[in-house]
């Protein structure tokens, strides 16, 4: 006998679609573009926060979550 | 024996099908599951509707909360030349939040990344507690303080139903089905049997 289980909504889009939403959202939240607002948020600021761990889903979805460069001292 | 599949998206659904009647019978089927996805080899699972950027809110005990729960996974080759796909987890992330405000910091909060940031040396498996008003969470240890925001105490691998678990027993949240401790039981057995190396 099956179990109950919950509703799934698929959202599929482009790469370059889920990093206009990661713009769209970085413009709407903190007024800046995603990757810059991205490289913030990979260096600590907004730790913890809604906003951070939603952009970084759709950095993930748009392929932009490559290891950044290690930074200058 | 991770999950693999002939397809990629026989993988994804494969994992589909195993939380969703895990998430129905804890915190209810009124809690859908935003499936994300480039269309390719990546997909991103979010349990609220698509704008609820903290979550659900859930009932308990203890007052209501806002729970977000998030895994970003890919697949890839088994082995260099296979015709399998085998899911991998590239990210977890659970947390609990006071509020909906979308720059508030999670209370709680459960993380892996498999590909931590250059420079971050933190364990990838780890736990945070967030600041409150903007204000740290403190030890007092020797003659100074923890900032226990900036710890990321290690777990190892935490599994959904660990987290949910804790919602329902630590955290007050009514369990939405009355066989839930057998589900959440069976549900880590086929885990660890099933989908994963590891033992415990």
């Amino acid at each position: 006998m099956s179990r109950p289980t919950v509703q799934f909504i698929d959202d599929t889009r482009t790469a370059g679609e889920w990093l206009r939403a990661a713009d769209e959202l970085s413009q709407r939240v903190i007024h800046m573009d995603a990757r810059t607002a991205y490289s913030r948020v990979r260096e600590g600021e907004y730790e913890g926060t809604p906003f951070a761990a939603e952009l970084s889903s759709l950095m993930f979805l748009a392929g932009e979550d490559k290891p950044l460069p290690h930074a200058a001292e | 024996m991770p999950i693999t599949g002939r397809q990629p998206t026989e993988c994804f659904n494969t994992f589909r099908d195993h939380l969703g009647p895990l998430l129905a019978a804890t915190l209810g089927s009124r809690h859908a599951v935003v499936l994300r996805n480039d269309g390719d080899h990546r997909r991103q699972l979010t349990l609220g509707p698509p704008n609820a950027l903290a979550g659900v809110k859930l009932d308990s005990s203890r007052g209501s909360f806002h729970f977000s729960m998030k895994q970003s996974l890919e697949v890839v080759p088994e082995r260099e030349g296979s015709k399998l796909w085998r899911l991998k987890t590239r990210e977890y992330r659970y947390a609990i939040y006071a509020t909906d405000d979308e720059l508030a910091e999670a209370l709680l909060r459960w993380e892996y990344i498999a590909e931590p940031p250059a420079g971050k040396t933190w364990c990838k498996h780890h736990f945070q507690i967030g600041r409150l008003d903007r204000k740290a969470v403190t030890l007092p240890f020797n003659s100074g303080a923890l900032d226990l925001n900036r710890l990321h105490t290690p777990t190892g691998f935490v599994l959904v139903e660990y987290v949910l678990r804790f919602l329902l027993t630590d955290m007050g949240v009514k369990p939405a089905s009355v066989d839930w401790e057998t589900v959440l039981e069976d549900s880590q057995e086929k885990f660890f049997k099933e989908f994963s190396g590891r033992t415990s």
